[in-house]
């Protein structure tokens, strides 16, 4: 009987332990955000309505366009890692606004953030853009080599033609 | 009513008398007939149920009090309370490796200069036939592409034209988001390829670097 207690108890302890963890995590979070009184709540429910999840982490870094990139290993490979989006973006986020540098970080190409080994800069090297679908600046293609075949033109006169050859 | 339960008789009948063939046949003609095995000392093994008192009110207590459901419940309640295992892109992402092959790019060399030399091994080897090449003397001599063109919805980003590619010009990076509303969106040319370049090459050079050893 006492047994069959145990097994309980250590049951019940276990399955008690990871939500107890979690709401921890809660606390952390808001008191992170700035307190319970400091527009820490606020704060933590509009994380939970702009990503849909609540986690407590540690601040890595924060990229030129106001992406924050967080991680805590507490949270399983995979999700250990994460970006806080721009709240200049407001609602409209996506993935493609992560910078090649963070990018890499993010993708566990390697464990060494950026802010800590900035990568080589070169003069030509262009800002990030995210994906312009959809958009006006998107990419429409166009040949960038003159025709080879140009068609008759009769408004053009004699000389004209000559000069332009 | 009556009907059919002739027709229960009957078929019971038949199951009878199939019954009494098989026997027929196990006893009389199989013996006569086949030369097989006849195996006679069968022993069970697995432990009997219903045997004991306890055995009985185990089951009707299960029955009565709903145990197994109840517990196929409370595993399904479980699953509130654990971390899931799926990601919550776009703020998570999985992981990629320094050698993925995704969306190409031109690459320049440190001055600026474009790496590209219109050698057009990349085009003869691409299985697909994505990518078109033109090539011109530029004004100082040297030999460049005039057109550089990838049909992007044509590659299978097999990553021959990197591998084929003897100046390192143009690679498959690692972005995989730049999906499309429109088809011409994809029919990338050179300027597309080398802004592609420029805003990458971060990363790209990176992903270079820690593969080098294996290169």
């Amino acid at each position: 009987m006492a047994k069959l207690l145990k097994a309980i108890a250590d049951g019940l302890v276990k399955q008690v332990k990871i939500p107890v963890q979690g709401i921890q995590m809660l606390g952390k979070t808001v008191q992170a955000n700035g307190g319970f009184f400091n527009g820490g709540l606020t704060r933590t429910v509009v994380q939970l309505y702009r990503m849909d999840n609540v986690k407590y982490g540690f601040f890595v870094g924060e990229d030129k366009y106001g992406n924050k990139y967080w991680q805590n290993d507490f949270y399983f490979f995979g999700s250990n890692r994460w970006v806080e989006y721009s709240p200049q973006v407001g609602m409209r986020i996506d993935a493609s606004q992560i910078p090649a540098e963070w990018h890499r970080w993010l993708h566990y190409v390697t464990d060494i953030p950026p802010s800590e080994e900035p990568p080589v800069q070169h003069r030509w090297m262009a800002d990030h853009e995210q994906n312009p679908t959809g958009t006006g600046s998107r990419y429409i293609p166009y040949s960038t080599t003159r025709e080879k075949i140009e068609p008759w033109d009769p408004t053009q006169s004699k000389k004209q033609l000559e000069s332009k050859r | 009513m009556h009907c059919s339960n002739m027709a229960t008789v009957k078929l019971y009948a038949v199951g009878r008398s199939a019954i009494a063939a098989r026997q027929l046949l196990d006893q009389i003609v199989r013996p006569a007939v086949c030369a097989t095995q006849k195996r006679t000392a069968y022993k069970v093994v697995t432990r009997r149920h219903f045997e004991t008192l306890k055995d009985q009110t185990t089951n009707v207590a299960r029955r009565l009090f709903f145990t197994e459901l109840m517990r196929g419940l409370l595993i399904g309640v479980s699953w509130i309370f654990r971390e899931p295992a799926t990601l919550n892109y776009p703020f998570e992402k999985g992981p990629l490796s320094p050698r993925f092959r995704g969306e190409h790019a031109l690459r320049r060399y440190p001055s600026g200069e474009e790496r590209c030399i219109a050698c057009k091994l990349c085009e003869a080897i691409c299985p697909a036939q994505a990518i078109t090449i033109e090539a011109e003397e530029r004004e100082d001599g040297s030999r460049r592409t005039t057109r550089y063109d990838i049909d992007m919805t044509k590659c299978i980003y097999c990553g021959f034209c990197q591998e084929a590619c003897p100046v390192d010009a143009i690679v498959e990076g690692p972005n995989f988001e730049y999906s499309t509303e429109t088809h011409e969106e994809l029919l990338y040319n050179k300027e597309k390829l080398l802004s592609n370049g420029d805003r990458w090459e971060a990363q790209i050079a990176a992903n270079l670097q820690s593969d080098h050893l294996y290169r």
